[in-house]
Parts: structure tokens; sequence; C-alpha cells
């Protein structure tokens, strides 16, 4: 029989700004007891007894983080921290704009608490207790996941020797510490890892392969402001980068910022200090190491901050690689307009998220490791129309999308023949296109069920027969799913044509924020989470407010990207064939920025049309147009 | 019987410190009336004599007063109940003096018959005239076509009445804006949400303020926008003498 284990010690690891012992004594236990250990989990030389698995054996572990983003960053080293009684999460700041979970499941034997500190603002405590043994890893992974569901490398086991390879992990839960004199092939296949964190060696893999992946949980689009409240600020790295300075303009006079960059790059506190201000200017990145300076930048550009560049170490170029380095060199600079300040942003994150999410970025680990690359997955495309007129419109949006592994359902509802203009545009569509003819007797969710029905896509994504997109909507879709791990991801309306005046809207719906309603044309869900959904409700209309109540219920997320690559058409005297009525009055409603004619963003990539008298229907033109001098 | 003589000791422009001095900050659109009418009036027929009576009443309640008003032909001719009602009021005409009118007047507003006005509603559209780069604002109201319109009226004489809105659009200087952000209604369509913010020293500041639109049907439909609006104002009432301070007219 075996003997009932005995905690041995108490330990604090402190990551934040709060000392040790103010961080024991503030949860109530007694800092003075004999066996309180403090211990720095970043040391490289720190010692770990992995003499009693799943020990050593602790009353109470007490981890003090900045924020949940430093948390992430570490999450490897505490792998071989053991078992503990009590555990103790004190996190000092946390990003008021996301929604904060503790992650955890209490069994009866375990409580859980969620608290607060009243002596610091902001903070977050999250105390676990329980008659059994915790394993500290397991509940600092549960916390740091924040309710994300997936695993960031995708199932790769990731060995990290220490914290300079840490940010390799990209915060995925099965990344462990590993003694960097293990022999990988004397350890047990269930304990074993497949590839060790580190620069990727041999030339094949270039100087671009060398960079960590950025976290998306720190380094995303996610609370970008198209109207911050602020100008510029600069942004200078002092100690090597370890910590960096943050002076806005509008706060000449005061204090600037020191952003504590310690572990290695910024977390969500820091890149959310960045959002206020319409644009960045960095400096002291020549005194950085080329690695160091590369870091900043990725999750800079991953963020999609607006930056203005100083010299930067031509070996940092080489690591950004070139695109990421193009879109940076290309989209940095000032611009008085909003929209374009917006479209320049989206263009240098999508560009650095496509290189340094670990989804993409796991491909150098999965190469080292002996496995595939992982492709980018199929997206089918549910297109319902009841206007054959529409069809030739609505097959050249899929047509010019940039995510090429698509398949497209044209769902043809209640309509028969689509007409000599329809079925020349079909034959001419360039990629996979499965015709569906649903009775007119079908709901319209009935009718996307059944397009649904015969899609193969891992990922389906709605769009509408009238509106415009953008050529990398899907890709953007794609990305933000990637980055938020939301169920359903989509757009907001933000810009509207209104073709009775001929003028464009851009209402204040702002996007990159969690959210509970998204553009119904823009909806994208993965094939699994549409079916545990139940599918579209089987009614005429509202189907896709009933799809986003029915992701809420069942505690899923929804997140809305930016809304630069989707325009809605709101044509003059809609009739039947819209599920969604309104007057064009709602278009004008809480407008930011109007202009006359059509007026795509930028991300559209569409020309404008400039106003014409001629396009205003009748009853939007003046009364004075008319001729009228005098009242009739 | 009037007071004795006062012979001014003061410089001009004194009377604008008196005033900000005192706390009685006139919007630049407020003062005295200038006998011409600073807001010219187009009120546009639809051959309904209620509903234009109706929209002449809100005018009349509107906080700004000093206007001259084109009347459809034959409105006020003897007989009407409209030509009855107005027929002391010298502002209001239906001659065809429109043209002249306007040559008089800093602002042009042309109002169909039947939309209802709020009493700051004319203020608020000023206020969205004097946007940088505007020189008509141009509403949209749920219910019917018609869209009210509010010139800049140099803007106006230098284009030509014709020219006006196609040179208002390739300037950029043409706004549309969600009537109800106004306040404006059609009679009988329900009325927006708009409230009256209070200022920090107890004084009735009038912007009317862009909420997100009417209120649904479903929850009572006109009623319940007036129901909304009593309530509004019954708070407002209640901050007041919670205050100490003078309550919100509305």
């Amino acid at each position: 029989m075996q003997a009932e284990r005995q905690p041995v010690d108490s330990v604090v690891v402190p990551l934040g700004t709060i000392d040790a012992a103010t961080a024991v004594a503030s949860l109530g236990l007694d800092a003075n007891k004999p066996g309180w250990h403090k211990r720095d989990i970043l040391d490289a030389g720190l010692a770990r007894d992995l003499s009693n698995p799943p020990g050593p054996w602790h009353q109470d572990y007490v981890v003090v983080v900045q924020s949940l983003g430093r948390l992430r960053e570490t999450l490897p080293l505490f792998s071989a921290e053991g078992r503990a009684k009590h555990l103790a999460v004190v996190v000092e700041q946390s990003d008021p704009t996301r929604p904060f979970h503790t992650g955890l499941a209490a069994t009866a034997a375990e409580s859980v608490t969620l608290g607060t500190l009243d002596w610091l603002p902001g903070a977050r405590v999250i105390e676990v207790a329980s008659a059994g043994w915790l394993d500290v890893h397991g509940v600092l992974a549960a916390v740091a996941a924040q309710g994300r569901r997936t695993l960031p490398l995708g199932g790769l086991r990731l060995g990290v020797a220490g914290k300079d390879t840490a940010a390799w992990a990209a915060a995925d839960p099965q990344a462990r510490w590993v003694s960097p004199d293990v022999d990988m092939d004397m350890v047990e296949p269930v304990d074993s890892m497949d590839v060790m964190a580190g620069p990727a060696e041999g030339p094949a893999e270039g100087l671009a392969a060398q960079l960590a992946p950025v976290d998306p949980f720190n380094s995303s689009p996610a609370g970008f402001k198209t109207f911050p409240g602020r100008s510029t600020a600069s942004l200078e790295a002092i100690d090597g980068g370890t910590w960096w300075k943050l002076t806005g303009q509008e706060t000449a006079g005061t204090e600037p910022l020191l952003l504590d960059t310690r572990t290695g790059g910024f977390t969500e506190i820091h890149i959310g200090a960045l959002r206020n201000f319409w644009s960045v200017q960095l400096e002291g990145l020549e005194s950085l190491t080329p690695m160091a300076c590369a870091r900043a930048l990725s999750q800079l550009a991953a963020s999609g901050v607006p930056l203005t560049l100083g010299a930067i170490p031509p070996l940092a170029e080489g690591l950004l690689g070139t695109e990421t380095m193009a879109a940076l060199r290309e989209n940095a600079g000032p611009t008085d307009s909003a929209t374009d300040r917006e479209a320049a942003s989206i263009a240098t994150r999508r560009t650095a998220l496509r290189a340094f999410l670990p989804r993409y970025r796991g491909g150098v680990l999965r190469r080292a490791a002996g496995l595939a690359d992982s492709l980018d997955p199929a997206i089918s495309v549910l297109l319902a129309s009841k206007r054959p007129a529409m069809v030739p419109h609505a097959l050249a949006q899929v047509a010019r999308q940039s995510w090429t592994n698509t398949e497209t359902v044209l769902i043809l509802h209640g309509v028969d023949e689509l007409g000599p203009e329809g079925d020349a545009a079909v034959a001419a569509f360039p990629g996979l296109l499965t015709v569906v003819h649903a009775p007119q007797s079908l709901t319209l969710g009935g009718a996307l069920n059944l397009g649904a029905g015969q899609a193969s896509g891992e990922y389906l994504a709605k769009m509408d027969d009238d509106d415009w997109y953008g050529p990398r909507h899907l890709e953007d879709l794609f990305l933000a799913r990637e980055y938020s791990d939301a169920v359903l991801v989509g757009s907001p309306v933000e810009f509207t044509y209104l073709e009775g005046p001929d003028i464009t809207t851009r209402r204040s719906h702002a996007g990159e924020q969690y959210t509970r309603h998204v553009a119904g044309g823009t909806m994208f869900i993965s094939a699994h989470d549409l079916r545990a959904a139940g599918g579209w409700r089987n009614a005429p209309r509202a189907v896709d407010r009933a799809l986003l109540d029915a992701v809420l219920a069942a505690g899923g997320t929804v997140y809305r990207n930016h809304g630069q690559n989707y325009m809605m058409h709101r044509r003059s005297g809609s009739g039947p064939a819209h599920t969604w009525q309104a007057d064009d009055s709602v278009f004008l409603q809480d407008t930011l920025e109007q202009w006359n004619g059509f007026r795509p963003a930028p991300q559209m990539d569409l020309p404008p049309r400039e106003p014409l008298q001629e396009r205003r229907s009748a009853g939007y033109r003046s009364w004075f147009s008319a001729g009228h001098h005098a009242p009739a | 019987m009037g007071g004795m003589l006062v012979e001014s000791k003061h410089e001009p422009g004194q009377l604008a410190a008196w005033l900000a001095d005192a706390g009685l900050a006139l919007r630049p659109f407020m003062g005295p009336r200038s006998g011409r009418g600073r807001l010219s009036v187009v009120l546009l027929g639809s051959g309904n004599e209620q509903e234009a009576a109706l929209t002449i009443a809100t005018l009349l309640d509107s906080s700004f007063q000093d206007f001259r008003v084109e009347l459809p032909a034959g409105m006020l001719k003897q007989g009407t109940e409209i030509g009855r009602w107005l027929a002391g009021d010298d502002r209001f005409s239906d001659a065809s003096v429109f043209a002249k009118h306007v040559a008089q007047s800093e602002t042009v507003l042309v109002l169909p018959a039947g939309l209802l006005l709020t009493k700051y509603s004319i203020e608020a559209i000023y206020e969205a005239l004097q946007q940088p780069g505007t020189s008509v604002v141009r509403t949209v109201v749920p219910g019917r076509p018609q869209a009210l319109e509010f010139w800049d009226a140099q803007f106006l004489r230098n284009e030509g009445f014709e020219q006006a809105e196609a040179a208002a659009r390739r300037a950029g200087a043409e706004r549309w804006i969600d009537g109800a952000a106004l306040g404006l209604h059609f009679v009988g369509e329900p009325a927006p949400k708009v409230f009256f913010r209070r200022g920090a020293a107890e004084r009735h500041i009038v912007d009317v303020n862009v909420l997100p639109g009417p209120p649904k049907q479903g929850r009572g439909g006109a009623k319940g926008a007036r129901h909304y609006a009593r309530a509004i104002l019954r708070r407002l009432k209640a901050l007041g003498n919670r205050a100490g301070g003078t309550a919100a007219r509305g």
C-alpha cells in the first residue's frame, strides 16, 4: 500500500511587480511560516526535483504574474513543478475588453474561487484548493487557456529547455520543460516529446525560420481601434529590449509608461496600451539584438499596431522574412484617413499572422520532427439565392477570393432556371461548384441546411448574393478564427452602399472584438460546430440570429473581425428577396464617415464610382434640382 | 411705459463678455430676431391641411423662431383653417417670395408637410450644418420618401437653386443623417427616442443626441415611444428637483 504523501513546502513564483511576501500575505497566508520558498522559474539554473514523479509535493503554490499573457509565455516552465494542495494565481492586470475565465472545473473534493485584491484595482486572484493533489501545470494551463479549446501546435509535443525557447510553445499545454541533458531516445513514448524547441538547424530552413511564433492571445488584431483617442506615441527600447518606454504626445509632462518585457515579449496588456494611439514611432531598435528586434516587430506587426519604423538591424529583417518586412515598410508612416490607416494595419497583420501564427510557424517544428506540414483547410462557401439575376455577381465575389482551397455550394432556392447569364456564370466559374436546387417550399433555413449537407469543407462560409466581398474575405475570416478561437466568426456591417441616395456610409460597428452579432452574409463556422449547434433553424427568416443564439447558448464564443472586406448593398425599393427588412435610415444611424457615390474600403480592391445625379433615385433628389423656385 | 434712456458707456463686444460671465452662452444661431428671417422655410404641400397644420404647429413650438415660411399656394386663403389660424403672423406667406426670402436668410429649410419637428430639431440640424465642409444636411425619415433639406443659403445663392445639389455632391458638402437623430417623424409614425442632456451645472443642454433608432413596433409602437419620452422627462425633472435646480423643459 502506497504511503500517504505529505507536502514538503510552500512555493511562491514572482513574475510580476508585487513582491513575493506581499502576494502571499494578500492571500491570507503566513509568509513567515517555515517552508516558504521563492522560485525563479526563469532561472536557467533552477533546480528541479524529478526524483519522485509526479512530485515534488507542495502545500501552497502561488504564482504572481503581471498578466495572463505572461503566464502563457512561461507555461511550459511549470511542467515539472509537481503537485500542490492549494494553488493560487495572482494576475496583476487583465484586459477589460475580454472575458476572464478561470478555466477550471472543480471536482467534489476541490474548490475554485475567483477574487480580486482590494488594494490593486484590476487584479484577479484564482485560488484552487483540493483534498487531494492538484497538478500545478494542469491548473496553470487551464487558467492560461482562457477558454480556448485548441492546441496551438496542433498536437505536436514540444520540449522546452528554458525561457529563451519557451515562446515556441505559444502556450500549448502539451509543451513541457525538458532537461537539456535528457536523451529523448531513452524516454518512454508516452512521456516523450516530438521535438525540442529552438532555432531550426540546417540551411534548408534559412534565417526566416529562426523566429518563434507569436501567441495570438498576446499579439493579434483583437482590440484594434479604428478611431483611437490619442495621436502619436513613441515606443523606445531600453536595456536591450527588456523594457520599453511608451511616451504619448498628449501625456507630455507626465511619466512615460514602462513596459516590462523581461521574459521575452509584449503581452496583451502592452498591446492594449498601444491601441490608444493613432500611430507608434519605434525608437532604439538598432540597439537591440537582431532576434529581440525581430521578435518585437513580429508581435507588433501581427497586432496591426500602426508603426513608424526607425533603423532596423539588417539581420532582424532577415529573421522577419521578406514578406513581413515588405508589409511593415509599405504600411508604415502617417496617414490622416482612418480608413486608410485601418487598411494598412489589416495588410500588415494579415501578412504577419500568415507567417507567425502557431499554425504556420509550427511548420518549422513539424519539419524538424519529421512530420508533414498542416495544409490550409478547405472552406465551403454557401451561397443561397432566389434571384437568378444576382448569381453572376455572387459567383464573381467567390471567384476573386485569395483562399484557393474552396468549394462553392450554390443553393438556388425556388429557382428552376438560371437563364443565359446565370448559366454562363456557372459554366465560367473557375473553382469547384455544386449547384443545389432547393424547392420553394423549403424555408431559408431548410435551404441552407440542404446546401450544408452537400458541402465537404472543414469550414463553412455563408455569403449573400447581392453584397460585395473583398478578395481576402475568406482568408481574413479563417485567420480571425485562428487568433480568436471563437466558434463562429464574421464581420460587421460597417460599410453600406445606399443605392437610393447614391452614397456610402460607414457605421460605428467596431470590429476585432468578441461580440453577440455579426453580419449574416459573413458567418464562418466549422462544419462540426454547425452540426453541434443544430444547423440553421428551420425558419423563413432570422436564421442567422438563431444560429448566433444557438452558438452562444451552447457556451461558444462569437468574434467579429474588421469590416473592410464586406460591403452591404442597400437597394432602393428592396423586394422580398431580402431576409432582413430595414429602412434606409437605419444605415444612416451612428455613421462615422460618409461619402458620395460608391466608395468601397481599400481592402475591397474595387474601383470607386464618382457620384452622379442620374444615379440618385428620384425620391432622394433635392427639391431644388427639380426646378422648384417656389412652393407648388 | 418704457424705462429711462440708457446711454451706453461700453465698448462694442462688451455684451458677449457679460453673457459669458453670466454663463448665458447663446449659440451662434440664437440671438435677437433679424426681422428678415434668418431661416427661410419652404413647406412642401401634401394636399392635406391637417398634416400641414401639425407641421406648422411643431415649427411654432420650436425653440428657434426667427424664420419666414413659404406655404403652398392657397393655404393662407380666407376660409381655410390654416388661413384663420395664421392670419396675424406675417412670417407666413403664400406668395412666391421664396427667392427673396433666400436672398435675405442665412439658412434654408425644405420641410415636407406631415413631418413633425421637436422643440430643438432646428437647433440640432443647424449644428449638423456647422460641420466643416458641410453646405447641406439631408435627412431620411422612415415612412415616406420625402427628405428634409437644410441648406447654407449662401451656398444656394452662389451655386443657383437647380445646380446646388450637384455642386454639393461634387464638393462632398452634402451630409445625410438619420431623421431620428433630430427627433423627426411623420404623422402617424412612432416618435423616435430623443433625450436632452443636462449639464453638470444644472443647465439645460439642448443637444439632441443620436440614439440607435425608433422604438421597435413590437414594444409599444407610437404609444411606447410617447411613454418612453415621458419617462425620460419625468426622470430629468426628478433629477432637477433632487439637485435643487430647474427641471428640464422638453
